[in-house]
């Protein structure tokens, strides 16, 4: 005791304390001399019994947010709150109203916790939560009014809004701290001061909001050209470079809303100067690539198994690293293998559809101006083989073998997503449910949400979100999922008696059969190349075990903070642990942050503020899969912890991924945060045709759980009637 | 003058056909179906007939050129790209 106390004492004159009065000091520097200053404090230590917290957190009695300002922002997760602190769990988060109702929640995945038990002093004091509990609700409502309460009580008394820390030990709420709330930036984005004009990269911010964790950019970065830069996990493009390449006469914020696939395309002016400098470099790029670009258009899909043969051989291969596996597996290949190995190189030039799809609508305006321009659409839709399609089908076979075992069925349906991991885990070996479990986890189990990020498990891992899905299925008859081959069908008959002219429909036909093959290939490319992830994943995860066993390491995940060099220096006791966990401390809390805001869709260029709305009540976005629903807004921030979608809800979304995917047939409408045309949430929904808007900002904090909302997707718009 | 005009014309024409026929060379490791890629490379390759006819003997040397160009573009990429990731040169700033 006598030695913690001395400990307390001396924290006095750390390094943060000096640091903190140096930049702020409680008395007039001219009053006391530099000694005298030091002397001046005295420090009372209060000895009091530990709080064995099973819960804990912070709440903010105003959101510092800005996103509900009126409200309380509550976050908790299980034990101790260092863990929290620390940013090595993603809290629960709940916004509580001034009448003690929740206004909204969002459920994190708690993966460890600080243990009420510290006994422990060797600085390992986090331990796994047991994976039915990762994904629950930290907090009932009651819970979480009383200690919205509290906050305000605290408000109230200090005459200012308050952050206070909060714990519950055996149903008893204890305060443990308040302080004024300008103290406790944390939450809100930091400023980012950087040279140059730079714009979010859409393909791959629409794949998931949260910043990349450390090892992943010090992975992915040294296989990208230095078209652009990581700022804090994000990857965005250099807007001076791609300006030299684009020959059009555009103003800086027109070309940078192309580059975010925003709004309308100008009108096009060609600037003459720079056209000769795009042609060049358009012609030396497919002198370079145009064989890949050929060998792309007759790729036979089945052929990119061959992929899949490569990810197995590098990962048996002890001696290649992470960073060489994503080497090797990415742009490694030599130019007399196949293509089939080309699964990345592939999945770019598959883009291509995009333009095709172009070329298509204004042919269709000149053979058939009288063809509805909606039902390109449906004829467009990808072919049977792709692997997405797959994918949902199989998760409906498993649907349907549950429902057979009426047991099996009841225990999926009754119980929460997590105890029906337990259910599953059983059911005997030779189970029909097992056996297309398993062979399900072989072809998909190396998906996963935010898939191209190395720290998210991947469903062999954590089977909890495929569950999830499965249970979705047992809600829905077959019956009522609509029929995309029938309707391309019939949207093709359409076509043909439009157009009069034989080699018309031929054209016509030609390109829409383009069309779905790069569709197609797109998606399936996507299967494939993720595998690299997975791959990087497994022995970045073997590394990290064989690290922890040395004690180089303390605790999982903690190696997804840190730089491949990092590791490898940790590896060598070049560096030691305590500068090892300073770092990822410090990542760790930046990555919370970052994660709480969303990206700034550009660095300095700005970009012309949206018109308000006329209507409070309605939000607009861009057309992924035009239609028309209602039905009742489900929010859903992250599949792998809330999967739980009624038949017919509109499902309201951050950004989506094939991961996502198993959620849309059953979805009444699709409107989603961030994505685009391209992006993985419209090709899908065009493939069930559910009605979908993307781009729609501010919908996750704007709607709320339960209201009705009519979704005019031919319109990108969304209105919140209740 | 005319006749260097005239080289320089069927070489330009001549790289896109050279990169159309060897895409469908290389469909004889791309596709198990040998059948069709040997049909897809016999018609592709009636393209440099019909263009070595046209270049006529003054030149045909050019349309040579042209594949030339096309093969040590496309393999020089590969290697390059090869040689920049294993060197660790193309790499990505990343900021905090």
């Amino acid at each position: 005791m006598s030695k913690a106390i001395v400990d307390c004492w001396l924290s006095l004159w750390n390094q943060a304390a000096l640091a903190y009065r140096a930049h702020k000091p409680p008395v007039k520097q001219e009053e006391l001399s530099r000694d005298e200053q030091d002397e001046h404090f005295a420090m009372a230590v209060i000895v009091q019994r530990m709080v064995q917290a099973d819960r804990s957190g912070v709440c903010f009695s105003r959101d510092p947010t800005g996103i509900r300002p009126e409200d309380c922002l509550i976050e908790s997760t299980w034990g101790l709150g260092a863990a929290l602190v620390d940013g090595r769990v993603s809290p629960d988060s709940y916004f509580v109203a001034s009448n003690g109702q929740i206004s909204q929640s969002n459920i994190g995945r708690k993966r460890y916790k600080v243990a009420e038990n510290l006994a422990d002093s060797d600085g390992n004091r986090l331990e796994p939560v047991p994976i039915h509990q990762q994904g629950i609700a930290t907090l009932n409502a009651t819970e979480a009014s009383d200690i919205a309460t509290l906050s305000r009580s605290a408000e109230e008394l200090f005459g200012a809004p308050q952050d206070v820390e909060w714990a519950f030990e055996n149903g008893r709420l204890f305060a443990l701290q308040s302080r004024a709330i300008t103290a406790s930036i944390a939450l809100l984005p930091e400023p980012l001061n950087v040279e140059g004009r730079w714009v979010l990269f859409k393909p791959l911010a629409e794949n998931f909001n949260e910043p990349m964790t450390p090892m992943t950019v010090d992975l992915v970065r040294r296989l990208i050209p230095p078209m652009g830069k990581f700022f804090r996990g994000r990857y965005y493009i250099d807007y001076d470079q791609v300006c030299l390449l684009v020959p059009f006469e555009l103003s800086e914020s027109e070309l940078a809303e192309l580059l975010l696939f925003r709004g309308s395309v100008p009108s096009l002016r060609f600037n003459w100067k720079k056209l000769s400098t795009a042609l060049g470099l358009v012609t030396l790029a497919y002198l370079t690539t145009g064989i890949t670009w050929h060998r792309t258009a007759n790729l036979r899909l089945h052929t990119l198994e061959q992929f899949a043969r490569l990810c197995e051989k590098v990962r048996d291969d002890t001696r290649m690293s992470p960073l060489d596996a994503l080497r090797h597996l990415f742009l490694g290949n030599n130019p007399f293998e196949p293509m089939g190995r080309f699964a990345f190189q592939a999945n770019i030039s598959a883009a291509r559809y995009f333009g095709l799809l172009g070329v298509l609508k204004l042919l269709l305006a000149r053979f058939a101006p009288g063809f509805d321009a909606g039902l390109v659409n449906q004829l467009c839709i990808g072919t049977d083989d792709m692997l997405s399609r797959h994918m949902i089908e199989h998760i409906k076979q498993l649907a349907a073998i549950a429902r057979n075992d009426e047991t099996l069925h009841h225990s999926l349906l009754d119980s929460s997503a997590f105890d029906m991991q337990k259910t599953v885990a059983q059911l005997a070996s030779d189970h029909p449910f097992i056996i297309e479990f398993e062979l399900f986890l072989s072809q998909y189990g190396h998906r996963c949400a935010k898939e191209m990020d190395l720290s998210t498990p991947r469903w062999r891992e954590d089977t909890t979100s495929v569950l999830g899905m499965v249970r979705n299925y047992l809600k829905v008859a077959v019956s009522d999922q609509p029929d995309a081959h029938g309707l391309r069908l019939a949207a093709l008959d359409e076509l043909h008696q439009a157009v009069p002219k034989r080699w018309q429909r031929r054209i016509l036909d030609y390109f829409i059969n383009r069309i779905r093959f790069y569709v197609t290939l797109r998606e399936n490319t996507r299967y494939y190349h993720t595998m690299s992830f997975d791959i990087a994943r497994h022995k970045l995860k073997q590394l990290e075990a064989k690290m922890i066993q040395a004690r180089q390491l303390r605790c999982a995940d903690d190696i997804f903070f840190l730089t491949w060099d990092e590791v490898q220096e940790l590896e060598r006791d070049v560096i030691d642990w305590p500068t090892a966990e300073a770092l990822i401390r410090e990542r760790r809390r930046r990555h919370l942050r970052a994660s709480r805001n969303l990206p700034p869709a550009t660095i300095n260029i700005d970009l012309p503020a949206k018109p308000p709305e006329q209507d409070e009540s309605v939000l607009s976005g861009a057309c992924a899969c035009p239609g028309y629903a209602e039905g009742i807004a489900r929010l859903i921030f992250d599949p792998t912890l809330d999967a739980d979608l009624e038949p017919g809800e509109i499902l309201v979304a951050p950004y989506t991924d094939p991961a996502w995917t198993p959620l849309f047939p059953i979805a009444g409408a699709i409107v989603v945060e961030v994505g685009s045309y391209l992006s993985h949430a419209g090709t899908v929904a065009r493939e069930y045709q559910v009605p979908c808007v993307v781009d729609v900002e501010g919908c996750t904090n704007r709607i709320r759980n339960g209201q009705r909302l009519r979704v005019f997707a031919s319109d990108g718009r969304v209105e919140i009637v209740e | 003058m005319i006749a260097f005009l005239h080289f320089i014309f069927i070489f330009l024409a001549g790289l896109p056909v050279a990169i159309w026929v060897l895409a469908a060379v290389y469909s004889l490791i791309d596709d198990t179906d040998v059948a069709r890629s040997i049909t897809r490379i016999s018609l592709r390759s009636l393209s440099v007939l019909f263009l070595v006819y046209l270049a006529g003997s003054g030149a045909r040397s050019a349309v040579g050129y042209a594949f030339a160009t096309v093969i040590v573009l496309h393999l020089g990429y590969f290697w390059i790209i090869r040689w920049l990731i294993a060197r660790g040169i193309l790499v990505t700033e990343s900021v905090d």
